[in-house]
């Protein structure tokens, strides 16, 4: 259900139901609360108890229980609100009654604790009807705030400290209080928690004539809470009861149910959260008084040591967590699929391509751009690593950024506080697909590149462009549809499905692997492109070669080549060519037969050339006799017939017409 | 609360007086206002043309309010939404009448758009289809106008903004880091966020059920319109 009906209307308001679904909203209405202790039992109305209570104006029934009602009153003389308790006519039966409700009411009324409801007043009316005038707290208890689901971990971690200091401080003043349980534990409006019921209300038939056997009935409370010696020895019942009863308090937070009798269920097995709270959560329920908790204070501390020190957790709820994360393992897979096609074509191709790459061709196919092997391969892989993480990072950056520029489809609603986690793990997930699409298309693109490369001559049919363009349109177009899909529809939620279902194996699979699956699949995805852009980088380098000459650029190439044509002239002795072949400086220095002389007077004698290695090729600007320009210096080490050990050096000098001999030298 | 009285009798008071004085014709009015706009959205569903629906839904209120159609609602005593919607059908099928006597005579009453998609498919039989939407549509008007009076109330005591920011935890079931982050910027622990949504649900439903009891012509027929309308919404 959309308010498509709505928005012809109104679409210049925002969302009246701000995202809300008008189903659970109306479902809301129709929902009736869970009162706690109700039971069928007729409580008196206000106004049937006015009259005994003179010095209070009894404002509403609060709640009716199997001891009694509650009332919330207002004190006339004080002016102030209160918690009026009544308690069931004919407890007074018990003969012990009176006298121990006496003491308790004593004993907690020295009790002062901000966590423990304070007690006014206890009595007796003339009718013969117990009550208890106690601190009125505004809010709610346990039980209401459970009726509308299980508590997240951290909530309850903040919950379970106070309750102790409260235990600890009554069971310090001998006080206990035997009947803990989500309906004795308020919560007022600021989020303080105080237990009440403190052990008064209850008319323990602990005294010896009791037995167990008459532990029956409404008077016990709720027998989930009890701990096992509570019902097996109550004469043996101590403090360790409370402990007992606030592990299933703890336990029921958690995972919104109570703990199973015998085998108790570790909560971390019904909902993600810290294993460590397992521990304290199954020490508080041990059967053995003895192996329990000795005092609420080491609950307490050992509660504050997990919450103090949270196991590393994202915005994400374990569960969203996981879900979030087993649902990015496939995308995670593709990428780095894909991405290893990549790079796997970049290396094969650093190899097996020839230094000079056509990197792009015309309209028909033929080439009309070259690039060096290495830099076509390197603009591949930038491409092909920078674009698509882009991509990613852009979505990732969407949880930085202010609802207003995150432009999707009913933005308001995927993007209230309540689905925001969700929606921006689902954008992460979505855009890890776009991002292996985009990584595959430049696979292939290289693919197509590197089989026209090694056509003849060199072509790229168009086949070859069409298949990766054709396959990228496709996977954008199909992504595209898929996130219209998802957030075109607001009732689609798949994410709270998951997490409502409660851990699914997947997830629980997933939980331990999280963090070393993401340092993994992070540094596969960082070392593939850095390995390949390594091999690139090495395949540029001119292996070396026995004679290790020195590494030369395009142009000094051409320039000792020239230079050694040149010296091949002298070495046959043609002094006329290689005089009409040099530089016109050395023309004018020297006449052609002056040259033809010299050469017959120096390089004859030393006979044919055996070896002629050069040593090294430099550019110059400034040689000494010769104008300012561009030259280049070559040395050769030559053995000649006559003798090894000369270093021949040859001047060229660049003119108009290209580069010339400018001096020739042999020592 | 007074107003609460005021509203919970609104359509009973309409009944019980026939429409006839002031105070019933205002409170017609003021129900007619909170639920044109789903008359409008019947009306397009009917296959009228945007400014055809808006001059029927027109002439249509000015027509009941003037308390020509009120005698039948009287004696049905039912819920005002399905006298509503009867009374609006027979309007239409009235004008359609006309229409064709007028097409016939000359001059135009409404122009039916008949390339509506909602008039095929009542062609085709599918003739609860435009009465569902018009559920929906209420619905919608009815929920609308509960927050919009639960807003109204919390920012008339200054809270406002704490009323947008708790109304997300009004479903309940969410306890994940959004609520973390509301209670945050509250300045309240997750516990007290929770009293106060619980209380912010308690308040809703009293209002939003007060707004369903305007309509209904008995108190207790409020569970069942509430779910006839979830029904509706729910596709059902």
């Amino acid at each position: 259900m959309t308010n498509s009906d709505f928005t012809p209307h109104s679409s210049v308001s925002p969302d009246p139901l701000r995202g809300l679904a008008p189903a659970d909203l109306l479902s809301v209405g129709l929902a009736t609360e869970a009162s706690g202790t109700m039971d069928g039992e007729d409580a008196p109305t206000p106004a049937g108890i006015a009259e005994e209570f003179p010095a209070l104006e009894v404002l509403e029934l609060l709640g009716r229980g199997g001891m009694g009602a509650v009332y919330k009153a207002r004190q006339r003389a004080l002016d102030r609100v209160v918690a009026l308790k009544i308690l069931r006519p004919g407890l007074d039966t018990d003969p012990g009654f009176g006298e121990r409700f006496t003491r308790e009411a004593r004993a907690l009324a020295r009790l002062n604790h901000p966590g423990i409801v304070t007690l006014y007043e206890f009595g007796c009316t003339a009718t013969g009807r117990f009550f208890i005038l106690m601190e009125f707290v505004d809010g709610l208890n346990l039980r209401q705030l459970l009726a509308a689901g299980r508590l997240a971990p951290r909530e309850a971690l903040a919950i379970v400290p106070p309750l102790c200091d409260a235990l600890q401080y009554a069971h310090d003043h001998g006080l206990v209080h035997r009947d803990i349980k989500p309906e004795n534990i308020l919560v007022d409006r600021l989020g303080r928690v105080k237990i009440a019921d403190f052990g008064i209300a209850r008319p323990v038939v602990l005294s010896a004539t009791a037995g167990a056997t008459t532990w029956t009935g409404p008077m016990l409370g709720t027998p989930a809470y009890m701990a096992p010696e509570q019902g097996a020895k109550p004469g043996q019942a101590d403090h360790r009861v409370d402990l007992y009863a606030m592990g299933v308090v703890f336990y029921q937070m958690l995972t919104g149910e109570l703990p199973e009798r015998g085998q108790i269920v570790p909560p971390s097995q019904k909902v993600l959260l810290d294993v460590r709270i397992d521990a304290i959560v199954l020490r508080a329920l041990e059967a053995e008084p003895q192996r329990r908790y000795g005092a609420a204070n080491e609950l307490k501390t050992d509660v504050e040591t997990v919450a103090a020190m949270p196991q590393p957790e994202s915005g994400l709820r374990a569960p969203e967590r996981c879900a979030s994360m087993a649902g990015g393992l496939l995308p995670a897979c593709a990428v780095i699929a894909a991405l290893t096609l990549l790079c796997g074509f970049l290396q094969f191709d650093a190899e097996h391509l020839s230094l000079q790459v056509a990197s792009h061709f015309d309209l028909s196919g033929a080439p009309d751009g070259w690039a060096a092997r290495s830099t076509h391969l390197l603009v591949m892989l930038v491409f092909g690593v920078a674009v698509p993480g882009c991509v990613v990072l852009t979505a990732y950056a969407t949880r930085f950024l202010p609802s207003h520029l995150v432009s999707i489809p009913h933005a308001a609603h995927w993007l209230a506080p309540e689905h925001r986690a969700a929606t921006q793990a689902w954008l992460v997930r979505a855009s890890m697909w776009l991002a292996a699409i985009l990584v595959a298309f430049f696979a292939a693109l290289e693919l197509a590149i590197s089989l026209a490369n090694r056509m003849q001559p060199v072509r790229l049919p168009l086949m070859f462009l069409a298949v990766p363009t054709l396959g990228l349109v496709a996977g954008v177009g199909l992504w595209i549809w898929r996130l219209r899909r998802r957030f075109g529809d607001v009732t689609a939620e798949p994410a709270r499905a998951t997490i409502n279902g409660g851990p699914s194996r997947l997830a629980r699979w997933c939980r331990p692997l999280t963090p070393w699956l993401v340092v993994f699949l992070f540094s596969a995805s960082m070392m593939l492109p850095l390995h390949t852009a390594y091999l690139i980088m090495r395949s540029e380098r001119v292996p070396p070669k026995a004679s290790s000459g020195p590494v030369l650029d395009e142009e000094l190439r051409g320039v000792v080549a020239g230079g050694e044509a040149w010296i091949a002239l002298c070495d046959r002795g043609e002094g006329e060519a290689s005089w009409r072949a040099a530089a016109k400086g050395f023309r004018a220095a020297i006449t052609a037969e002056g040259w033809a002389q010299a050469l017959a007077g120096v390089r004859v004698p030393l006979g044919e050339v055996k070896t002629r290695r050069l040593k090294s090729a430099q550019r110059e600007t400034k040689v000494p006799g010769l104008p300012l320009g561009r030259h280049a210096i070559l040395l050769f080490a030559t053995d000649f017939s006559s003798g090894a050990g000369w270093t021949e050096t040859l001047v060229l000098t660049r003119e108009s017409d290209g580069w010339r001999a400018a001096g020739y030298w042999i020592k | 609360m007074s107003d609460a009285v005021f509203h919970t009798t609104r359509w009973t008071m309409v009944l019980s007086a026939g429409g006839e004085g002031p105070a019933a014709e205002r409170a017609l009015g003021e129900l007619c206002v909170l639920y044109r706009e789903s008359l409008r959205t019947h009306g397009r569903r009917r296959g009228l043309g945007e400014e055809d629906a808006e001059d029927a839904v027109q002439g249509f209120l000015a027509r009941l309010l003037s308390g020509g159609s009120l005698a039948a609602a009287r004696q049905e005593r039912g819920r005002f939404r399905a006298f509503l919607l009867g009374a609006f059908n027979h309007y239409l099928a009235d004008a359609r009448d006309r229409e064709k006597a007028a097409k016939r005579g000359g001059g135009r009453v409404f122009q039916i758009d008949t390339r509506g998609w909602a008039a095929l498919a009542e062609e085709a039989g599918a003739a609860t289809a435009p009465d569902a939407a018009f559920d929906r549509a209420w619905a919608l008007a009815l929920l609308a106008a509960t927050l919009e009076r639960l807003r109204a109330e919390h920012a008339a005591e200054g809270r406002g903004e704490w009323f947008e920011l708790v109304l997300p935890c009004l479903g309940g079931r969410e306890a994940g880091a959004p609520q973390a982050e509301v209670a945050a910027r509250l300045g309240l622990s997750e516990p007290a966020l929770r009293v106060a949504a619980h209380r912010l649900r308690k308040r809703y439903r009293e209002v939003l059920r007060a707004e369903v009891a305007q309509t209904v012509a008995d108190p207790a027929e409020v569970d069942a319109e509430l779910r006839h309308l979830l029904a509706a919404v729910s596709g059902a």
